[in-house]
């Protein structure tokens, strides 16, 4: 079974299901390739009635000291674990987001207190500012290559084996720039058949940014 | 014998796919469609306004889509399947013309590289990832799958050939050989491709063509394949005259030289043809005397030159039908 069938059903436990309205849980399309990371019509009903928790409280599976909050992505199929005040943002609204829906669980934006309210529409590398920090956490298949590395090669680890790397960026264009004034951390953490691409950005400044790499470092495959 | 038949039918097949002529541009037979589902609208929030992005981006366009299915707008190679801040989680197919489509900020990939892809062919889920505000679909045509090569324009598409902004259109988006849910057909696939594709027999036809062959029989608009006379067919539209791929089992017949005309003609009762004849047993003959084919249930002959072709149907007199 593949691992996302299988965070789907162990979601089920530990998030709460809005009723499903004519929902077939299973893929009817014969087009399904195992070596592609596909999703069926029926899986794509499923997600969009899930909704996942912000916040779990940090038990002794979840570990998260001084971060304190623990999130577990049973669609995605990792954990991670971040500060108090820290939210979870939807760009599209200024306030932070209580839940997340299971069809955006793929693509999640992280954000620092100082970030709220949200202005809506903003980009998160223009929200960058003295004491703001804007995660985004994506997930794509283990065969898909980054090839961004132009970004920069994420050829150094943290304590939990997550590689990165980090560099200036220019915010409009997203391109590297040394006197770009974000500094972009790019990680990627391995989880069963996929990758966990994470882009931080954040104003240069040592103590945040080793927050930030405490909270990347806290990326682990979810525990089935 | 067999290797006869198989000469025979090669012969036929080269011959059918000759006599086909060239494709003329026509907006009605674009070989790009709408990258939503069949028969649904969406508004394109933006058209070649992407002046601040790459330099591919400037004839992009941004289509309101949430977290759907997103279909490939035109038969391609997938090239690149990848991820990046700017764009996220990004597929590009490459045209025969060797331009590539990039879709963008995609939540999740329903293909991989390297694989052949027709018109509607599902290819991603649509999403929120990278430089993007809102869940959409950024859609564009480049030179290259360099995000620094020159933008191309992605009109005509669904034959549109000015799209505006804020406008809303409907999307005549089919996959060769495939249902609405997914389930292909590979006598089908196979057939299309081995007759040269869009640029011979053309790009499905609209779901809601009520000149499909059996279309009162199965009115199917969940389907982009019919079920039809005991086999699976599928229409496309050509600028001169349509074709149909009909299968059953592991083979597939194109019917089409003004054949087709003639099966989708109703007889006397109000039946098409194609229901009294079952589905074809073979690709049409062409002879220097007189063309016919052969089906379960009959037969179709047309002497040369002639646009009359003859349906010869079991249990039913003969008929001539006009198929020019």
């Amino acid at each position: 079974m593949r691992w996302y069938k299988q965070a789907i059903l162990a979601g089920s436990v530990s998030i709460l299901l809005a009723t499903a309205i004519g929902v077939a849980l299973s893929d009817t399309g014969p087009e399904a390739d195992p070596d592609t990371w596909a999703i069926g019509d029926g899986e794509l009903e499923a997600l969009k009635e899930m909704r996942i928790p912000v916040r779990l409280e940090p038990t002794d599976e979840h570990a998260c000291n001084a971060l304190r909050n623990a999130f577990d992505n049973p669609i995605a199929g990792y954990s991670l674990c971040y500060p108090d005040a820290w939210r979870f943002v939807d760009l599209t609204s200024a306030e932070p987001l209580t839940m997340i829906d299971g069809v955006r669980a793929a693509d999640i934006r992280l954000a620092s207190e100082a970030a709220f309210p949200w202005t809506p529409g903003q980009f998160p590398t223009d929200a960058v500012a003295p004491g703001i920090v804007v995660i985004e956490v994506t997930t794509v298949p283990a065969f898909t290559p980054n090839s961004e590395t132009g970004d920069c090669n994420p050829d150094a680890r943290l304590p939990g084996g997550t590689r990165f790397c980090e560099v200036r960026i220019d915010p409009s264009s997203l391109i590297p720039a040394k006197s770009g004034l974000v500094l972009e951390i790019l990680a990627l953490t391995e989880i069963q058949d996929g990758v966990v691409i994470s882009r931080a950005y954040l104003q240069p400044d040592a103590a945040l940014r080793q927050l930030t790499l405490d909270i990347l470092g806290s990326i682990r495959p979810l525990q089935k | 014998m067999r290797w006869k038949r198989a000469a025979t039918a090669a012969t036929l097949l080269l011959t059918v796919a000759s006599s086909l002529g060239t494709v003329e541009a026509s907006t009605t037979n674009s070989s790009r469609r709408w990258p939503w589902r069949n028969g649904q609208t969406r508004k394109l929030t933006q058209v070649d306004g992407h002046t601040y992005a790459s330099v591919s981006a400037r004839k992009a366009y941004d289509v309101a889509m949430s977290y759907e299915t997103v279909y490939s707008i035109g038969p391609g190679d997938v090239v690149t399947v990848s991820n990046s801040g700017a764009a996220g989680n990004y597929v590009q197919i490459r045209n025969s013309d060797g331009s590539v489509i990039t879709y963008e900020h995609l939540s999740a990939f329903r293909t991989s590289i390297g694989r052949v892809v027709y018109m509607g062919d599902r290819i991603a889920i649509s999403g929120d990832s990278g430089k993007s505000t809102g869940p959409h679909l950024h859609l564009q045509r480049s030179k290259s799958t360099s995000f620094s090569s020159t933008a191309l324009s992605l009109s005509p598409i669904d034959g549109i050939t000015t799209p505006k902004e804020g406008a809303q259109y409907k999307s005549s988006n089919a996959a060769i050989g495939t249902t609405v849910q997914g389930q292909r057909n590979e006598s089908v696939r196979a057939t299309y491709s081995l007759l040269g594709g869009w640029s011979t027999i053309g790009v499905p036809q609209s779901l809601d063509d009520s000149s499909t062959p059996c279309w009162s029989l199965k009115q199917a608009p969940t389907r982009w394949m019919y079920e039809c006379a005991g086999g699976v067919l599928q229409t496309f539209q050509r600028v001169d005259t349509n074709s149909i791929i009909a299968a059953s089992n592991n083979f597939a017949y194109i019917i089409d030289g003004g054949f087709e005309k003639a099966v989708t003609a109703a007889d006397p009762g109000g039946v098409e043809y194609l229901r009294r004849l079952g589905m074809p047993r073979g690709q049409r003959y062409d002879g220097t005397s007189f063309s016919t084919q052969a089906f379960e249930k009959g037969y179709l002959y047309r002497p040369a030159g002639s646009c009359w072709v003859t349906v010869v149907a079991e249990g039913q007199p003969n008929r001539s039908t006009w198929a020019c």
